[in-house]
C-alpha cells in the first residue's frame, strides 16, 4: 500500500525534486504538488491525502497557520512541516498546533521517506533541536559555576576541541576563531555546539565559566 | 464715640465756636467804644499810666499821669474793670484832672458807629479769621497728618487770641481771662508744633516745660485776677508776653536744629520755609509791640504789625499742603534782596519826605514807620504782579507765547503714538503752524536719509541748500540757531544721538512773525523728540526686517525639518522593506537552491558511487554547500529573521536571544509579562520592538562590558513595553544627549525616531557605573 502524499511547497524546482525522489521510493506516491495553501485546502477537501508534506514559508502566508484549517477539514491527515533552518521555535509552534512532524528541508531522501512512515503508524518525528532557550530563570550573578575536573574534560574534549576552549576563553569572536583554526564558522559553530553538549550547558558563557584552565 | 468725636467732629466744633465767638465779639466791640486808658491805684489815687492813643480816653485829652476821680459817678475802687484789671473800660463819664492842674474835667465817651470804627476793627479779625480758616483747609485737605491737626490747633488757638485782642481791650466779659489764656497756651503749642515738625524731637524739650509752667502760671494768676483777689495785671501781662516770646525763641531754635541737617534732608528745606514764616510773622511784633510793652516803652505800628502775622500761618499751610516745595534758599535770597531794596527804597523816601516837611522830625519811629510801608509796597508789588500775570494767563492775552509752549506739549504727547514717520511732520507743521520741516539723518550703518514735509518737499534745490549748510555746520556746537532771512529756514536744530547726526530745519511760520529765542528751547526739545522717532522708525523698520527674514528661514527650516523627518521616516521603511523583500527573495531562491543541492549530495554521498576521488570531491562539495547554506542563513536571519514573522515577537526574541549566547560569551535574561509566545501585531510594531530589543543587546555587547542583558517585554493595555538593561559600566546622559546629535549614537537616535513614528517613546538612563537602561514604548492598536 501506497503513501498518498500531497506536497505543499511553493518553490517549484524543490517540489519538482522532491516529487522526483520520491519516485524512486516505492512505498511513497506523490498525488499532486500545490504551490500555495488555497490550492493545498482546494485538493485536500477534493481527495484528502494521507500525508500533507508542508512547507513553512508559502506565497500567500506560512504553513503553521495552514495546519489547523487542513485538520478542520480532514482530520485524518497527517501533516509533516518542512523547515529550511534549524530552529526551536518552529517546532514548538508546529507542535502546539498539532502537526505530526517537522523535517528539516535538506534531510536526505530516505529519512524523509522514513518520518512519513513512522507517521503513518501513529508515530512523531521532531527534529531535534540542539539547544533549547533555558526554561528557568537563571542568575548567573547568584549562581556558581562549579569547574569541571580536568581529568573529565581531558577524557571527553578531543585535543581540537580542547584548542576551541582556550580560544573562547580569550574572548575571541567565532569568527576569529573561525580564521585562526582555518575552518567555516558553520564548522566552528557545529564544533562548539558538541563541546556545550559535551559539557552539558545550553550557553557559551556556561562553558567559558565552567572551563578550568585560565591563561593569563 | 468718643474717637469718633475728635477724629472729625470736634474740629468742627471748635471751627463754629471759634466762628460764633469772633461774630459775637466782633459786634460786641462795635457797641462799645475803646478808650484805651490803664489805670493805677497809687495809694488811694488812680493815676494814668498808659493812654493809646487810638483810643477814646487820649482823643478826649486824658494823658499819662492824669488822675481819675470818677468814673461813671463812681469812685475808680468801686469801678469793676479799673478794680480788676486796671483799665478805664465801658465807662459813659469819667471825671479826671490833670497832673499840673487840680481844675476836674468831665468827659463823656459816646459810642460813634461809624465806618470808620468797623474798618478799623475789621482788620483784627479778618486775621483772626484767616489764621482759623487756613488751619481748618489745611485739615480738610489732609485730615490723617498728625502735623495737620496740630497745626490746626495751633492756628486755631491763635485766631482766638487775635480775635480777643479787641473785646480784651475792651473789657467785655471773660475776653481778658480768655485771651492770656489762649495766648500762653499759643506758646505751648508752637513749640509742640515746631518739635513734631518736621523732625520727630522730643516733645518734652526744655522750652515745652518752660512754656507749660508759664502756662499754668498764668491760668491760675488770671483767675485769681478775675475774682479780684490780686492786683497783678502788669506782672500778668508781661509774663504772658515774655511766655509767648520763649515760646517762639525755643520754636526758632528747634527749627535752627534742623537747619543744621545735611542739604539733602527734605526736611531741611522744609523747616528753612517755616523758620522764614515765623520770622516775618513775629518779628515785627515782637520789635513793635511785645518789645515796647514789656520794657514799658511807647507801641507803635501795632496794626501793621499784626498783618505780618499772617505769613505764619500761610507759610505753614504751604509746608504741609505742598508736597514739592521751592529751594528754600532761593526764597531767602528773593526776600533778603527786597528786604535791602526795601530798607534803601525807606530811607530814600524818608529823607523826601523830611525835604518835603511831610515828616517834621527825624526819629526811629517815623523811619520805621516808613520803612515797613516800604516792605508792604514791596509785598503788594509782588502781590499784583503775580495776580496780574495770572489772570493774563488765564484769559490767555498772550497766546501766541503760551500756545506755542502749549502746542509743543501736545505733539510731543501725540508723537508717541503716529507711528508712519509722515504723520509725525504733517503734525508737527500743522501744529507749529510753519510752512516746512526739512530732517536730515546720518548714520554709520544705514547712510544719509533725508525728509523733507511741506514747501521743501518737492523743491530739491532748497534742499540742497539746506544740506549744504548742514554739511558746513556740523562740526560746530549742537546749539539751536536761527539761520538768515533769505535762508529758506528758519531754524536750524542740530543733533547727535548714539551714532547718527541730525539737523532739523524748521520753516516760516505762515503768519510771518519771527519765531522768538525763547522759543527755541522749545523747538529743540521738539527737535530731539522728531530725531529721536525717526531714529527709532530707522531701528524698527531694520528689526522689522530682520525679524520678517528670521521667520521666514525659521519657517523655511521648520518645513525642512519636517521634510527630513518624513525623509528619514520613509527611509527607514524603505530600508525594513528592502531587508524584508531581500530576506525572503534569499528564502525563495538560494536558500533553496543550497538546500536542494545538499540534500542530493547526501544521496550521491550515501550511494558510494564512484572511486575514492569521486567521493571526496562530492564530500567536499557537500561541505562548501552546507557552508553555503549555513551563511546563507545567516545571512537571511540578519536581514529579518523569517521567524519574526512566521512566530512573531517572542520566538523571534526567544531565537535571537539563543543566537547570541551561542555566538558571545554573555547571558540573555527574558522575562516576559502580560503576552504569550504566540501573540502578534502589527508587522511595523514588530520589527520595531525586535529591532529596538536586537539593538539594545548589541549596544550593551558592545560598550557596557556586562555580560548579562535581561530584556523584560511587558504588554500592558494598549502598550508593549520593552526594556533593555544591564548592570554595565554606563555612560554620563550629558555626553549621550551629545553623542545622540553626533556620530557615536546614531544608531540609538534612528531608534528613538522610528520608535516616535509609531507614536510611540523612548527613554535612555543612565550614569557612570550604573548600568543602561533603554526602555521604548510602542502603541499596539
Amino acid at each position: 500500500m501506497n503513501v498518498k502524499v500531497l506536497i505543499v511547497d511553493s518553490h517549484g524546482s524543490f517540489a519538482e525534486n522532491t516529487k522526483f525522489l520520491f519516485s524512486m521510493e516505492p512505498q511513497i506516491e506523490t498525488v499532486e504538488i500545490v504551490k500555495n495553501g488555497g490550492e493545498c485546502l482546494d485538493f485536500v477537501r477534493q481527495s484528502p491525502p494521507d500525508v500533507v508534506l508542508l512547507d513553512i514559508h508559502l506565497n500567500d502566508g506560512n504553513g503553521i497557520s495552514l495546519i489547523e484549517q487542513i485538520q478542520r477539514i480532514a482530520p485524518t491527515v497527517k501533516i509533516i512541516l518542512m523547515t529550511e533552518c534549524n530552529q526551536e521555535g518552529y517546532v514548538i509552534a508546529a507542535k502546539n498546533k498539532g502537526a505530526d512532524g517537522v523535517i528539516i528541508k535538506d534531510l536526505h531522501i530516505r529519512e524523509v521517506v522514513q518520518v512519513i512512515l513512522k507517521v503513518m503508524d501513529g508515530g512523531t518525528y521532531f527534529y531535534q533541536s540542539p539547544l533549547a532557550f533555558p526554561k528557568n530563570q537563571i542568575d548567573i550573578d547568584d549562581i556558581h559555576f562549579p569547574v569541571k575536573p580536568v581529568e573529565i574534560l581531558e577524557k571527553i574534549l578531543t585535543p581540537e576541541e580542547k584548542e576551541i576552549m582556550r580560544l573562547l576563553t580569550k574572548r575571541l569572536s567565532n569568527k576569529q576563531i573561525a580564521s585562526i583554526l582555518g575552518v567555516s564558522t558553520r564548522v566552528l559553530s557545529e564544533r562548539i555546539n558538541i563541546i556545550l553538549l559535551k559539557f552539558g550547558v545550553n550557553t557559551k558563557l556556561e562553558a567559558v565559566l565552567t572551563w578550568p584552565f585560565v591563561e593569563p | 464715640m468718643w474717637n469718633k468725636l475728635i477724629n472729625r467732629q470736634i474740629y468742627y466744633i471748635a471751627s463754629i465756636f471759634f466762628i460764633v465767638l469772633g461774630l459775637v465779639y466782633f459786634i460786641a466791640c462795635l457797641e462799645h467804644p475803646y478808650i484805651g486808658t490803664d489805670l493805677k491805684n497809687n495809694r488811694g489815687s488812680w493815676l494814668v499810666t498808659g493812654s493809646d492813643p487810638h483810643g477814646a480816653g487820649y482823643q478826649s485829652g486824658i494823658r499819662v499821669g492824669d488822675q481819675i476821680l470818677k468814673i461813671d459817678g463812681m469812685d475808680p475802687e468801686k469801678f469793676n474793670s479799673s478794680q480788676k484789671w486796671g483799665l478805664l473800660e465801658r465807662a459813659r463819664t469819667i471825671d479826671f484832672c490833670k497832673a499840673d492842674s487840680l481844675a476836674v474835667q468831665q468827659i463823656t465817651i459816646e459810642n460813634r458807629l461809624d465806618w470808620i470804627k468797623v474798618l478799623s476793627d475789621a482788620p483784627l479779625v479778618i486775621l483772626g479769621f484767616v489764621f482759623w480758616f487756613v488751619g481748618f483747609i489745611t485739615w480738610y485737605k489732609r485730615p490723617f497728618l498728625k502735623e495737620v491737626r496740630l497745626l490746626f490747633w495751633l492756628l486755631w488757638l491763635f485766631a482766638l487770641a487775635i480775635v480777643l485782642a479787641h473785646p480784651s481791650g475792651r473789657y467785655l466779659p471773660l475776653a481778658k481771662e480768655l485771651e492770656y489764656i489762649t495766648f500762653s497756651l499759643v506758646a505751648v503749642m508752637l513749640i509742640v508744633f515746631t518739635s513734631s515738625f518736621p523732625l520727630n524731637s522730643r516733645t518734652t524739650s526744655t522750652g515745652f516745660k518752660i512754656t507749660a509752667v508759664c502756662f499754668t502760671i498764668i491760668i491760675m494768676l488770671t483767675i485769681l485776677q478775675s475774682l479780684g483777689f490780686i492786683h497783678l495785671q502788669d506782672v500778668l501781662r508781661k509774663l504772658a508776653l515774655s511766655n509767648m516770646i520763649i515760646g517762639i525763641l525755643f520754636s526758632v531754635w528747634n527749627l535752627c536744629k534742623v537747619l543744621a541737617l545735611p542739604k539733602d534732608r527734605p526736611e531741611k528745606n522744609e523747616a528753612a520755609i517755616v523758620f522764614l514764616g515765623i520770622i516775618i510773622g513775629f518779628m515785627p511784633n515782637i520789635l513793635y509791640v511785645a518789645l515796647p510793652q514789656i520794657f514799658n516803652l511807647q507801641q507803635f505800628l501795632t496794626e501793621v504789625s499784626y498783618l505780618f502775622l499772617s505769613a505764619i500761618p500761610f507759610s505753614l499751610y504751604y509746608v504741609i499742603i505742598n508736597k514739592y516745595l521751592p529751594d528754600s534758599r532761593r526764597v531767602y535770597k528773593t526776600i533778603i534782596t527786597n528786604f535791602l531794596a526795601a530798607f534803601i527804597l525807606s530811607i530814600i523816601v524818608h529823607y523826601f519826605l523830611y525835604l518835603g516837611k511831610i515828616i517834621k522830625i527825624v526819629s526811629a519811629e517815623s523811619y520805621l514807620a516808613t520803612f515797613v510801608l516800604c516792605l508792604l509796597f514791596f509785598v503788594c508789588f509782588y502781590l499784583l504782579r503775580l495776580i496780574i500775570s495770572k489772570l493774563l494767563e488765564r484769559f490767555s492775552f498772550f497766546q501766541t507765547n503760551i500756545s506755542l509752549k502749549h502746542r509743543v506739549t501736545e505733539l510731543n504727547n501725540s508723537i508717541t503714538s503716529l507711528i508712519c514717520e509722515d504723520h509725525i511732520f504733517e503734525e508737527a507743521i500743522k501744529k507749529l503752524g510753519i510752512d516746512g520741516v526739512f530732517i536730515i539723518v546720518e548714520n554709520a550703518q544705514t547712510g544719509c536719509l533725508r525728509k523733507a514735509v511741506g514747501r521743501f518737499r518737492k523743491n530739491h534745490q532748497e534742499q540742497s541748500e539746506l544740506e549744504a549748510y548742514f554739511r558746513r555746520n556740523q562740526k560746530q556746537d549742537l546749539e539751536a540757531r536761527f539761520l538768515s532771512d533769505n535762508c529758506p529756514a528758519e531754524i536750524f536744530v542740530p543733533f547727535v544721538s548714539d551714532n547718527s547726526t541730525c539737523g532739523i530745519f524748521f520753516g516760516h511760520r505762515y503768519s510771518h512773525i519771527k519765531f522768538e529765542k525763547s522759543e527755541l528751547p522749545f523747538l529743540t526739545l521738539l527737535a530731539g523728540q522728531l530725531a529721536y522717532e525717526v531714529l527709532m522708525l530707522l531701528v524698527i523698520g531694520d528689526l522689522t526686517k530682520e525679524i520678517n527674514n528670521l521667520t521666514l528661514t525659521s519657517w523655511c527650516s521648520r518645513r525642512r525639518n519636517w521634510e527630513l523627518q518624513g525623509i528619514t521616516n520613509s527611509l527607514i521603511r524603505m530600508i525594513e522593506q528592502d531587508r524584508g523583500s531581500l530576506s525572503k527573495e534569499l528564502l525563495d531562491g538560494p536558500v533553496h537552491s543550497a538546500l536542494d543541492i545538499s540534500r542530493l549530495l547526501k544521496i550521491l554521498e550515501k550511494e558510494n558511487l564512484g572511486d575514492d576521488t569521486t567521493q571526496q570531491v562530492v564530500s567536499r562539495i557537500r561541505n562548501q554547500i552546507n557552508d553555503l547554506n549555513y551563511d546563507l542563513n545567516q545571512t537571511v536571519h540578519n536581514l529579518r529573521p523569517p521567524v519574526l514573522s512566521d512566530l512573531g515577537l517572542i520566538p523571534a526574541i526567544q531565537s535571537l536571544s539563543q543566537d547570541i549566547m551561542l555566538r558571545e560569551p554573555n547571558f540573555i535574561i527574558l522575562e516576559t509579562e502580560g503576552i504569550e509566545l504566540n501573540d502578534r501585531f502589527a508587522e511595523d510594531v514588530e520589527i520595531a520592538a525586535y529591532r529596538f530589543i536586537q539593538k539594545g543587546i548589541f549596544n550593551s555587547l558592545r560598550y557596557s562590558g556586562s555580560k548579562k542583558q535581561t530584556v523584560r517585554i511587558k504588554l500592558s493595555g494598549e502598550k508593549l513595553e520593552l526594556t533593555v538593561k544591564d548592570n554595565g559600566q554606563g555612560f554620563d546622559p550629558d555626553q549621550l544627549e551629545k553623542g545622540l546629535l553626533g556620530g557615536a549614537h546614531y544608531g540609538l537616535a534612528i531608534m528613538k525616531e522610528r520608535i516616535e513614528s509609531l507614536g510611540g517613546q523612548m527613554l535612555i538612563s543612565s550614569g557612570f557605573q550604573r548600568g543602561t537602561t533603554l526602555k521604548a514604548t510602542i502603541p499596539v492598536y
